[in-house]
């Protein structure tokens, strides 16, 4: 009960200061719709890089593993590219609470490396309510030159709220403590999301982001998954501010699964990724 | 056979003025006449007392300036002193009975003197100054009036001097009126100079308006050479070559040679011998076409030497072109455009024409070259247009009128003398959209100077140098580069901007955005004219990019064709 209302203490303190990374769309398997299809016992939901509050399933354990390309080659830097991979896990203790774990190495040209950890908790205690709150070590720095290495910790919270129909989730980030601000500037972001229930028609889920109270922008998502076969599925999403169109395949089953995403952008090209998890 | 008889016709020029004896010749020109000064025609200052025709001795002996006269054919006129010196031309000669080898006289209005000390004339020192016996020279010179300078009586021609006319002269004392034409765009104060005194070439108006007392072709040393090309003949350009020295010389022989500079230094093409000691030498050589400037030399006068002008008669393939325009003329640069010479030779444009087939104006009456690998700004109206662009007043030409460039589109053509097309230019502001007060710079000289991929918007203009925009329009294929990488916009002083370079082939266009790892787009250049972009490290509301990898992204469109260059950075502070 005590750690319950920790929980609630922490969300309140970072609701009001919001913000988020700078990644194009999510890492994992939410690159394949756009992190708009979660249906709190699907893969989305195990993976180590959403937010604890969004699994709900009756799994004990998971572990998983992710990698992204992203965008086409460029011209002046043909034979580097700018990736992320990373793997992680969650671990439900009691039954009533969720713990998420991850890691990811970020590396851009071979001169840019972003090192970040994740932890994530979320209460079931006020069921169907789910809410949580998370914290992201993140460290950035080059390879290149004598620039030193920026260390920075991130916090968030997030509610997910699965009805009969559909569920409703909102998540938030907000830079915490740094040590050079400017290297840290990143406005805050809240993403609400609403996902339907899975139908004969598949799924749906939109994901609508709003960075920074002050000048606000708004970016827009809208997903589709289409199960081809209980164990085969097929995603596809886009995107507004900025325009993108993602699609993924995944192969799971009860204790394991695969992903393959891509995701256009118009102007860089296509970003590749693919992951596997499995869960007991 | 041919070289005898052009040596022959070429002798014939100098029977007028110019008798020879054993002991050298007497040749006199006439070598400069202002008809018409500033001012009304019976003002002083103006007409009345500024004509002055202007002689000079190249012979080999002193003339003498007894029973010297002058006649218009109707009108004569007795040389003689000037009653009184004037101290504002102290320096000149006074009272001289003869005119040595090499000096110019000057023969002034009698109401000269009488003229504001402010009105002077800018005299060279040294001259001789002379008047006539009557109220004006002539009774006051017309713009088409002609004569002769001789020795003898109001009556009698014991011989004759020296003439300036339309027609042959035989020097007769006559009723008809001498006539020599000046040109119809003659500038009321401008004087008249022989583009060649030893072969017979028209009279031109003079480059600096008027230069009394000072015959600019004659050397200092007293050598004078002149040229004329004739034909182009198996490869190779007939010139006709005369020389003479204003004095006696010493009884040696001078050579004289022509030599090409190349990169590799002087290159004697031709070599032979002159004995311009009792009469002027008269050549016929053969340039090869091998596109070099030529100079002549005389090697035993201390390497006097002259440029040959070969552009009246021959010039190398596509040596002159149209590299810039300004139609839109603003409140402080008149219209303008640039020609260039992409050759080794100079090119002289006078009596070149430019407009369009309905209707073209001379581009210069005076000579103009244009110095090889050089350029030349031809502008409505060169006082306002060098006091905006002082540092090129050398290279502008103000055609006598000007035919007004369309703003939005138009052609313009270049001619040369005689009637050749050189360059059809063409250009339509639907080529350019962002088009405003810029000039148009020529980006590619291997493509028709009429079609849009030949030019780019200059947001410099570069009159008479050469322009920003071919460094990077002048390629085949377009090409992105940025750096520094990382880069660090911190303030620090290192690698506080990104500069992006972009080149891009004639006709091709591209815009350039910065776009963040995130996708969205940070920055947004305008529609790319320049060759190179700096980039500070901030979206367009001004806040500070994240640091991590950013992308520059070039949208190329070539006519309907189109593609992308992308380059990627990083950005950290």
């Amino acid at each position: 009960m005590a750690i319950t209302r920790l929980l609630q203490i922490m969300l309140l303190l970072c609701v009001p200061a919001m913000c988020g990374l700078h990644d194009p769309f999510p890492f994992g398997s939410g690159m394949m719709n756009l992190g708009t299809i979660v249906q709190g016992d699907d893969l989305a939901a195990r993976d180590p890089w959403t937010p604890a509050t969004f699994f709900s399933d009756s799994l004990h354990w998971s572990i998983g593993a992710a990698g992204i390309v992203y965008y086409d080659k460029m011209d002046n830097a043909p034979a580097v590219s700018t990736y992320q991979g990373g793997a992680g896990g969650l671990v439900r203790i009691r039954s009533a609470m969720t713990v998420k774990f991850s890691y990811a190495r970020f590396s851009s040209m071979d001169i840019y490396y972003e090192d970040q950890a994740g932890l994530s908790v979320a209460s079931e205690s006020l069921r169907p309510l789910l809410f949580g709150a998370d914290i992201h070590l993140l460290r950035r720095g080059l390879t290149v030159g004598e620039h030193r290495p920026v260390s920075g910790i991130y916090v968030g919270g997030s509610l997910f709220l699965p009805l009969s129909f559909a569920a409703f989730s909102l998540q938030t980030l907000h830079p915490l403590t740094h040590r050079d601000q400017s290297t840290f500037h990143k406005p805050p972001r809240a993403i609400l999301g609403i996902h339907s229930r899975t139908h004969r028609l598949g799924a749906q889920g939109i994901a609508l982001t709003m960075t920074d109270y002050e000048e606000p922008e708004f970016a827009f998502a809208i997903g589709q998954r289409f199960a081809l076969h209980e164990a085969i599925a097929i995603d596809a999403a886009l995107g507004a501010n900025p325009f993108l169109i993602a699609v993924g395949l995944s192969f799971f089953r009860t204790s394991g699964a695969v992903f393959g995403g891509l995701v256009h952008h118009p102007e860089l090209g296509w970003s590749r990724g693919m992951g596997a998890g499995w869960a007991r | 056979m041919q070289h005898n008889s052009l040596r022959i016709l070429l002798s014939l020029c100098f029977l007028i003025g110019m008798s020879g004896n054993a002991r050298g010749y007497e040749f006199v020109s006439i070598t400069e006449i202002l008809k018409d000064p500033v001012g009304r025609e019976e003002a002083i200052p103006g007409g009345r007392s500024h004509e002055f025709i202007e002689f000079t001795n190249l012979g080999t002996a002193p003339l003498s300036l007894d029973s010297l006269l002058l006649c218009d054919g109707v009108s004569v006129d007795s040389v003689v002193q000037l009653p009184e010196s004037l101290a504002i031309h102290s320096d000149c000669r006074y009272n001289a009975s003869v005119l040595p080898p090499g000096k110019t006289a000057v023969i002034l209005s009698p109401d000269y003197p009488r003229a504001p000390v402010s009105s002077a004339m800018d005299i060279a020192p040294g001259s001789v100054l002379l008047t006539v016996n009557h109220a004006r020279i002539l009774g006051g010179l017309a713009r088409d009036d002609g004569l002769i300078l001789y020795k003898g009586t109001a009556d009698f021609i014991a011989r004759g001097l020296a003439a300036l006319s339309d027609s042959a002269t035989d020097f007769r004392l006559d009723t008809d009126r001498l006539r020599h034409s000046s040109p119809a765009d003659l500038i009321e104060g401008t004087s008249l100079i022989p583009s060649g005194v030893m072969m017979k070439e028209p009279w031109v108006p003079c480059p600096e308006r008027q230069t009394p007392g000072k015959f600019e072709a004659l050397h200092r040393s007293g050598w004078l050479a002149e040229f004329k090309p004739h034909r182009v003949f198996d490869s190779s350009l007939v010139c006709s070559v005369a020389i003479l020295h204003a004095a006696p010389l010493p009884k040696a022989s001078a050579w004289w040679i022509e030599t090409a500079p190349l990169s590799s230094g002087s290159r004697v093409v031709l070599k032979d011998e002159v004995h311009p000691l009792e009469a002027p030498a008269i050549f016929e050589i053969r340039l090869p076409l091998d596109s070099v400037a030529y100079r002549l030399c005389l090697a035993e006068a201390e390497q006097e030497c002259w440029d040959i002008d070969l552009s009246s008669i021959w010039l190398p393939p596509d040596a002159v072109g149209i590299s810039e325009l300004f139609p839109r003329a603003t409140d402080h640069v008149p219209e303008w455009f640039e020609l260039t010479n992409r050759s080794p030779v100079p090119v002289d444009i006078s009596g070149w024409s430019f407009g369009t087939h309905e209707a073209s104006e001379t581009l210069s009456t005076v000579p103009a070259a244009i110095p090889p690998r050089d350029f030349l700004v031809v502008t409505r109206d060169a006082s306002k247009f060098c006091a905006f662009y002082p540092a090129i007043k050398e290279a502008v030409v103000q055609p006598p009128r000007w035919r007004t460039l369309r703003n939005t589109s138009d052609t313009l053509c270049l001619w040369d003398r005689y009637g050749n097309l050189v360059e059809k230019a063409a250009f339509s502001s639907s080529w350019f959209p962002e088009w405003t007060e810029e000039s148009l710079e020529r980006v590619d000289f291997t493509i028709d100077a009429s079609l849009p991929g030949a030019w780019s918007i200059s947001r410099s203009p570069t009159p008479g140098m050469p322009g920003t925009a071919i460094d990077w329009r002048h390629v085949s294929r377009p090409d992105l580069r940025i750096g520094p990488t990382p880069f660090t916009p911190d303030g620090d002083g290192t690698d506080d901007q990104l500069l992006v370079e972009i080149k891009l082939p004639p006709g091709y266009r591209a815009e350039l955005t910065v776009v963040g790892f995130d996708g969205k787009v940070l920055w947004e250049f305008p529609r790319v004219s320049e060759a190179s972009y700096m980039w500070r490290g901030v979206d367009m509301d001004g806040r500070s990019a994240p640091p991590g990898p950013f992308y520059i992204v070039a949208d190329i469109t070539n006519g309907e064709s189109s593609y992308r260059i992308r380059n990627q950075g990083i950005l950290w502070r």
